[in-house]
């Protein structure tokens, strides 16, 4: 069993520790350009040490060639005189290592190969210090030593540990200075997102993210939590408005249920009025129970479980059923149900959902529509669109009111007459936006005019749906008045 | 690029060669040099009269630094470029 240690304040802090991680990481790059700078600068200084030596050897090998011994000695004896820097080492040995030359009083005895560099310590004013050298063997068994004192790069090697040591004092104060400036940013960013969430939490509900104006990162994160908030003040708006209208719109006809029956109850003198005043209150209950499973049903289509159902169907044949059907029940209001569709409109979706959708536009146009009245539905495939369109010669809806239609429960003043629960047009833009789609309602002047936009499948090989593509192509877009109710929505 | 890594470390440390040109001896080596020479401008003369002193008094380093400064400048100043 692990025991947790509580630990420490100042570590249960992420502001500190975002400060303690930059420090840190200000630390480890200001540790790595100083000891990058250090080998750089070494390894420049070993680069022309070797560059002089080199230099130097070739000038001893053409002495050697010109004159042998001899003038190797001399040519060394005017180099060493002349060595302003007084950093040139030099041995000329013999074949048993006597000397011969140069400014060492013996060959070092470390030096035990030739064609290699060697570090050699060395003696200078009492003082010891290092030489890297390099080492010859010339005709005649002659040794040739040449080197450079390299006290300068070992006086910089032993500053290392003193600059690492102000290094680290400067880092440490830059690394705490900015450290706390970091943390000073962090705490106010949080800082101003915690209070607004505890303000909400406190029932402040309109309060957002004040935005620097910066235009920031943290702007953006303000922007995208006062979008959040926006939307969930929205969505509480709309389940307090449903709660509200059921139990407004529910409380009539179960009361009228339960009237009847208690009148029923009381007054009634037989059977068959005692059962006729059951039925009528069954009748009521039913349409409460019908009211349910719409708003039931709305809301399994917005959940989006549906669209695991998918599938390519044509809405060619299926526009052309509806409009069978309600052609018909067109006919007992005395109205005219026209219907323009191509014979095929391939579209990926759900056909129940469809098919429902585009119903309740057919109901909603012929209870509205005036006796004698026209209905239209027509359907086209334009910009890889299958744009479905219900017009009729009803009384239409009010600009004002459009954006409102497809509320769940809302009825405009002149509906208010007419029979319906007003969650028909709630499940048309369930629909269409389940299926990325949008709803529009505008003006058929006079009526409605209700359109539902969904994607086509893109085009197939199949000869007849490129024809009616072709055939569509020059379809109008929406109507300049139209209101959008759906966003559409990606995926 | 070389680093003192890359060259032959002895394993145990070598015994440290004395360089013979920090020495009095080779101090006055130099001296002799510059006085063989026949001409010796004022510059020469002043930096060999500092080499000559700074010798006597056990600055031999910056004494010799002195008198090679004198004897670069004897042979190498009037060189025909």
């Amino acid at each position: 069993m692990r025991i947790r240690l509580p630990r420490a304040w100042i570590f249960r802090s992420a502001s500190v520790r975002l400060a303690a991680v930059y420090g840190l990481l200000f630390a480890i790059s200001s540790y790595a350009l100083v000891l990058f700078l250090w080998w750089a600068t070494t390894g420049a200084l070993d680069e022309q040490v070797e560059a002089a030596i080199h230099a130097d050897s070739q000038a001893f090998q053409e002495r050697w060639e010109e004159g042998g011994l001899p003038a190797v000695g001399m040519a060394m004896d005017k180099r060493i005189a002349e060595d302003i820097d007084d950093e040139a080492i030099y041995s000329l040995n013999g074949a048993r290592m006597e000397r011969l030359g140069g400014n060492l009083d013996h060959w070092p005895s470390n030096v035990v190969e030739a064609g290699q560099y060697y570090e050699v310590p060395l003696i200078r004013d009492g003082v010891k210090v290092r030489a890297l050298v390099y080492a010859y063997n010339l005709f005649g068994g002659v040794h040739l030593l040449v080197g450079r004192d390299v006290r300068g790069r070992a006086q910089f090697t032993h500053l290392l540990p003193g600059m690492l040591l102000y290094a680290t004092i400067v880092v440490a104060a830059l690394a705490l200075v900015g450290a706390m400036v970091m943390r000073g940013l962090f705490r106010r960013m949080v800082a101003e997102v915690s209070s607004t969430a505890a303000a909400i939490a406190g029932g402040e509900l309109g309060r957002r993210v004040r935005r620097s104006g910066r235009g920031d990162e943290f702007d953006a994160m303000a922007e995208a939590i006062n979008n959040m908030l926006d939307r969930i003040g929205r969505l509480m708006d709309g389940v307090r408005q449903v709660s509200n209208a059921i139990a407004h719109d529910l409380r009539t006809p179960i009361t009228r249920a339960r009237t009847r029956l208690e009148d029923a109850a009381t007054h009634a003198g037989t059977e068959a009025e005692l059962r006729a005043a059951v039925e009528r209150a069954v009748a009521d209950l039913d349409g409460v129970t019908s009211v349910f499973q719409a708003l039931l049903r709305i809301a399994e289509i917005e959940a989006g479980s549906r669209r695991s159902a998918f599938a390519e169907i044509d809405l060619g044949p299926l526009l052309a059923d509806l409009a069978d059907l309600y052609g018909a029940l067109a006919e007992d209001h005395d109205l005219t149900l026209t219907l323009r569709v191509p014979d095929t409109l391939p579209v990926y979706g759900d056909r129940d959902l469809l098919q429902q959708a585009v119903a309740n536009l057919l109901d909603n146009a012929i209870k509205f529509s005036p006796r004698g009245g026209r209905i239209a539905l027509s359907a086209e495939l334009a910009e890889r669109q299958v744009r479905i369109v219900v017009s009729d010669q009803g009384p239409g809806i009010p600009q004002q009111d459009r954006l409102r239609a497809t509320e769940r429960f809302f009825r405009g003043e002149q509906a208010r007459s007419t029979p319906g629960s007003g969650l028909g047009l709630a499940l048309v833009q369930a629909v269409a936006t389940l299926h990325d789609g949008t709803l529009l309602l505008d003006d058929a002047g006079p009526g409605l005019r209700a359109t539902i936009l969904v994607r086509s499948l893109p085009p197939k090989a199949d000869p007849r749906i490129n024809e009616n593509a072709h055939m569509n192509a020059g379809s109008s877009g929406p109507h300049p008045d139209a209101t959008t109710v759906v966003a559409q929505t990606t995926h | 690029m070389a680093t003192s890594a890359g060259y032959s470390a002895c394993a145990q440390e070598a015994p440290p060669v004395r360089v013979l040109s920090d020495t009095v001896e080779y101090c006055t080596h130099l001296q002799q040099l510059v006085q063989e020479r026949p001409a010796r401008p004022p510059d020469v003369n002043k930096l060999f009269a500092d080499g000559r002193r700074m010798c006597e008094h056990g600055e031999v380093r910056r004494g010799v630094s002195r008198l090679r400064n004198a004897l670069w400048l004897l042979n190498h100043r009037n060189l025909p470029r």
